[in-house]
């Protein structure tokens, strides 16, 4: 057989069968692949815009300013003013898709990363990105964008103009260079520089052009409206309800006028953080008025469902308080999170003004002092949509939030590093409330260097144990600070499962839940018992006010006391009759109550029970008709009067 | 064998085009490019809105972060507020802007002394592989990385003309930007009531003004720049467009009597009520339409409740050609808002407060007679002062380097027109 084109590895190979010695080779990557990322990888619109957010935070930007023209989506722009890019780190993002200098020593070299830590922006902010594909999410949108970019103090704006190559041909290979290496040509740009004043100004902005027709579609929601169309149509009337909040709808018949106008939750006079916060306010306010609407995917459309999803992953501010800065004011309780599999979380008792934070030195997000990241769409500006205070009230026992709070950092000290992948240093909380609003606020988030791929999971993490309920009323963030980069697959919107790194994060957070399980079944209990306590207590003393009116009617001043003896304490029966008081021992008059669980109600009426028992007896004691019976005979008739009781209430 | 019949998906999947580059932008002089053109930007518009933002809105607007500090209770604040600006309360303006938005830089040069903070929607209908969009994409983030401009300042991929319907997507641009104090509607092509240009400005304009009044409760200015062309003119469209000037010539004699003096009697009939249009020049046309346009304007301010006086501030004019005739005209105006003042008719109240004047219809249309006869021809105006024209000449010099133009290539292509 004729052996085909040999590589020096294969010839090696072969040459084994004389030598008998194993060659060594290195497993190497081929740029195919990532070559691919050009057609796009993302499943939804929101992830491209998520990304080109990511990339104005990882350049120190403080602003992003996202302008479309919904319900149209003919353009988009993205415009930052972060550090801008030179012709030098242009060109290194052109030439190398998915070779980012991000996290790389030429990052520092580039400007792209801080001095000294390739981990960090040059303004010290954790990067998320690092491989530099980033820009090409854009490939979501359309295949042809305009990026216009420009640094501190430089005398030009270089502008990018760039078509993305063919869909799904195959791809030209270009360039051979010296060592044999190939690259792929997978677009092309032209690039020119426009002159500029030498000012202070800087940023990137990404200007998508030629919307694809199915991202407009997604956007604008055609689907959904075209459903509700055919509905009414076919059945008289639309079955599925059109969203409450929506962008509006563009006309079928001219692209630039809208058939059904906008119904937001804010007016053109709001302004931008006033915006959020009514978007917020009306989502909260129609999950309490209507079961329906707990669902921002009932609530909202398309664009204002990315809006959402954007202030949850994007790396924002909270609305109000970040969890870690709440402080104790008897409506939320806190709790610590041990990073032990069998550990309990213990409560954290919070002096006045006292914060998670302080207590437990927590860092998160890791921002410099004065730093700002602000986000701005349509003149919406976003915030992360997740609140702490006025939560909804359920029927539920426990209607206090619980605030679980950990953190944890794993060195792997005993293990490899290439095993391990390092270390893993991270902080969290879990939050139990009756009610998540909305729904897709349940589930576990987790964040790294501030920025989340996807909303939250809620599955846990795939959690097993049947918790269904409990798990609904759990919002939980995970912030990563060190490790776990290498578990994020290349959408970001994904984990690698068989990284270390993930797997210690599922057995925390799973020990966590478990934690907040018991906890909260353990205050449930308490909360319920004290109640009961507090009904029981004050039924007794209304039947002892009673009595006390019954027997002065009688004449008598002295309410006698009644003892009531459990089985072990029968001894004691005639020495306290010798004091003079009247003992009824349980056994005997109380009637026999078979089977019953010790729950905290059981308890509770069981505790009523033995006080109509003394009232029973304290009233026959007046009236003198104790005292002509036998002791026995004295227990036998208050059981007999206290089960014609009983059978009347049932 | 049969072929399948045809799906209809693919144009919802994939487009008919492939994306095309665009290229720089090329030193391609533009009759706007001329001296006279700065002359309009700096001496019409750009002082006209210097002068209403300290006459009207320094209060309004913030115009200086020590002022609007003095109205905050807790100056605690005051160590986290950045330099510039953090408040919503910008200088609106509503624009045309061209290709290189030169109109927007001239006006942000001359609103600095006043700190202003400009917020801007323009109207600009070329969109995505378009030649020229790339050059306003360009221009557009180079204006919003000003710092005293809002960054999420826009140009609308849309015609202004479509804010005429309620459901477009200019007019939800409009209101979402609005509302404006400065309406600069430099058309590319005529308000002239004309035979060659179907122009649907009337209702563009008329809805703005229902917007501005209902939304706006300063004074606020428009501008119109207008070629007019006389011989292609729609007799039965400029005869509409005068009827609210014919109203005034039959009510008001002194209102007939001045205009009596700058027509030809043939103009007149004989009650000397209608405005006769075959009898006018090409300046007195120019003279009616401003009249007429000024006093529409009038009308729809008077008729709006509450109402806005309308008056013609410094307006200006060029010449395009002289055979046929062609003018530019450039006219601004101003609109006031009338409120009236709460009367207490029961007595009740000690305080005399006095019932507001309705604003005269007869005085603002003398007022805009008076206006109309002052319009100032440019071209005689940098004619006669050298100084102004060389001072004009190298503010638009600037003006185009900064938009990236080369300077020298420019003067050279300047003087050459002046010779």
């Amino acid at each position: 057989m004729k052996s085909p084109a040999q590589s020096p590895l294969a010839q090696q190979i072969r040459e084994t069968k004389q030598t008998r010695v194993p060659v060594e080779a290195s497993l190497k990557t081929d740029d195919r692949i990532l070559a691919r990322i050009t057609d796009g990888i993302y499943r939804q619109p929101s992830s491209a815009l998520r990304e080109l957010i990511s990339n104005a935070y990882d350049a120190d930007a403080t602003e992003v300013v996202i302008l479309t023209d919904a319900p149209r989506f003919s353009t988009i722009t993205i415009r930052d003013n972060g550090l801008g890019l030179t012709p030098e780190s242009l060109e290194h993002l052109i030439e190398h898709i998915g070779g980012s200098a991000k996290r790389t020593l030429a990052g520092a070299d580039l400007e792209v990363t801080k001095r000294g830590d390739p981990t960090k922006s040059p303004g010290g902010r954790k990067l998320i990105g690092k491989l530099g594909i980033g820009l090409f999410s854009v490939a979501q949108f359309t295949r042809h964008f305009l990026v216009i970019t420009k640094t501190r103090g430089d005398r030009f704006r270089t502008v990018a103009d760039i078509t993305l190559g063919p869909v799904n041909q195959d791809e030209r290979l270009i360039d051979p260079k010296a060592n044999g290496e190939s690259q792929i040509e997978r677009g092309h740009a032209r690039i020119w520089t426009e002159p500029a004043p030498k000012d202070e100004s800087q940023g990137t902005e990404v200007k998508l052009l030629d919307l694809l027709p199915r991202t407009r579609d997604e956007l604008a929601s055609v689907d959904l409206w075209a459903r509700i169309d055919f509905e009414i149509e076919n059945e008289g009337r639309a079955l599925t309800r059109a969203p409450y909040f929506h962008i509006g709808r563009i006309s079928r018949k001219n692209p630039d006028e809208l058939e059904l106008p906008p119904r937001l939750p804010w007016n053109e006079t709001h302004e931008a953080r006033e915006k959020f916060e009514m978007f917020l306010q009306s989502v909260r306010v129609l999950a309490d008025e209507d079961k329906a609407l707990v669902d921002i995917e009932a609530v909202c459309d398309r664009y204002l469902q990315t809006l959402w999803t954007l202030s949850l992953t994007a790396p924002l501010d909270y609305v109000d308080n970040h969890p870690f800065d709440l402080s104790p004011d008897g409506e939320l309780l806190f709790f610590q999170l041990a990073n032990k599999t069998k550990g309990q979380a213990e409560p954290l008792r919070l002096k006045l003004g006292e914060t998670p934070r302080k207590r437990l030195n927590l860092k998160t997000p890791y921002l410099s002092k004065g730093d700002t990241f602000e986000v701005f769409i349509d003149g919406v500006q976003l915030f992360r949509p997740i609140v702490f205070r006025e939560q909804p009230k359920t029927q539920s026992a426990v209607s206090t939030p619980l605030a679980f709070i950990g953190r944890c950092r794993e060195e792997f000290e005993k293990k490899p590093v290439d095993l391990s992948g390092g270390k893993l240093d991270f902080e969290a909380y879990l939050f139990w409330t009756p009610k998540v609003i909305p729904t897709q606020h349940q589930g576990v988030m987790i964040r790294v260097g501030n920025a989340a791929g996807v909303p939250f999971d809620r599955t846990f993490m795939g959690y097993q144990v049947s918790e269904q309920t409990r798990l609904r009323q759990i919002t939980a963030e995970v912030f990563v600070s060190e490790g776990l980069d290498g578990a994020i697959n290349l959408d970001r919107e994904s984990f690698n499962y068989a990284h270390p790194h993930y797997q210690f994060l599922v057995k925390w957070l799973h020990s966590a839940i478990r934690q907040l399980t018991n906890r909260h079944k353990e205050v449930g209990k308490e909360l319920r018992g004290k109640r009961l306590l507090e009904k029981g207590a004050k039924a007794l003393r209304k039947l002892d006010l009673l009595v006390e009116q019954k027997v002065k009617a009688r004449g008598i001043e002295d309410v006698p006391e009644i003892v009531l003896l459990e089985r072990s304490d029968e001894k004691s029966a005639s020495g306290l009759r010798r004091e003079g008081k009247i003992v009824l021992r349980k056994r005997l008059a109380l009637p026999a109550r078979k089977g019953e669980k010790q729950t905290n109600a059981a308890l509770q009426s069981l505790a009523f029970l033995e006080g109509k028992a003394v009232a029973i007896g304290q009233i026959l004691h007046a009236w003198g008709l104790l005292e002509v019976l036998s002791f026995e005979d004295q227990e036998i008739l208050i059981q007999d009067i206290l089960e014609i009781l009983m059978a009347d209430a049932e | 064998m049969m072929k399948d019949e045809e799906s209809d998906f693919v144009d919802e999947i994939v487009q008919s085009k492939l994306p095309q580059h665009t290229s720089p932008a090329r030193d391609d002089f533009q009759p706007w490019h001329k001296v006279r053109k700065q002359f309009i930007r700096e001496k019409q518009w750009n002082l006209l809105v210097s002068e209403m933002v300290r006459r009207y809105l320094k209060r309004q607007l913030q115009t200086d972060t020590t002022d609007w500090l003095a109205d905050e209770e807790e100056s605690d604040r005051s160590s986290e507020i950045p330099e510039g600006v953090i408040l919503d309360r910008p200088l609106r303006c509503l624009v045309i802007p061209g290709d290189d938005l030169l109109d927007l830089r001239s006006l942000y040069k001359d609103t600095r002394p006043f700190n202003c903070y400009i917020k801007y929607l323009g109207f600009n209908q070329g969109q995505g592989s378009d030649q020229k969009r790339t050059r306003v994409d360009v221009a557009n983030n180079e204006v919003t990385s000003l710092k005293e401009v809002a960054s999420n300042s826009t140009v609308a991929p849309d015609q202004f003309q479509s804010i005429a319907s309620t459901k477009s997507q200019a007019y939800r641009y409009m209101k979402d930007y609005g509302p404006f104090h400065v309406v600069n509607l430099d058309l590319c092509d005529s308000l002239f009531p004309s035979l060659t240009v179907d122009a649907k400005y009337y209702s563009a304009i008329h809805r703005l003004a229902e917007y501005q009044m209902k939304s706006q409760t300063v004074p606020w200015l428009l501008f119109i720049t207008t070629q007019i062309e006389p011989s292609q003119v729609s007799v039965p469209d400029f005869s509409k467009m005068c009827t609210p000037t014919q109203h005034n010539l039959r009510a008001h004699p002194d209102f007939a009597e001045r205009l009596a003096s700058v027509l030809p009697p043939e103009a007149l009939q004989d009650d000397g009520a209608i405005v006769v249009i075959s009898q006018l020049n090409d300046e007195q046309m120019i003279f009616v339409f401003g009249v007429a346009l000024g006093k529409w304007l009038i009308s729809l301010g008077a008729t709006s409740s509450p109402t806005w006086v309308v008056e013609m501030l410094r307006s200006y004019r060029y010449a395009i050609r002289r055979d046929p005739f062609v003018e530019m005209l450039s006219l601004a105006f101003q609109f006031l808002p009338k409120f009236s003042p709460p009367i207490d008719k029961t007595g009740l109240s000690k305080l005399f407060v006095s019932a507001s004047q309705p604003s005269s219809e007869l005085d603002s249309a003398l007022k805009l007679l008076t206006a109309v006869g002052k319009i100032g021809d440019v071209d005689l105006l940098l004619k006669a002062d050298p100084d102004l024209c060389s001072a004009m000449e190298k503010a638009s010099a600037d003006l185009l380097e900064s938009a990236g133009y080369d300077r020298e290539r420019y003067l050279e292509w300047q003087g050459r027109y002046y010779d």
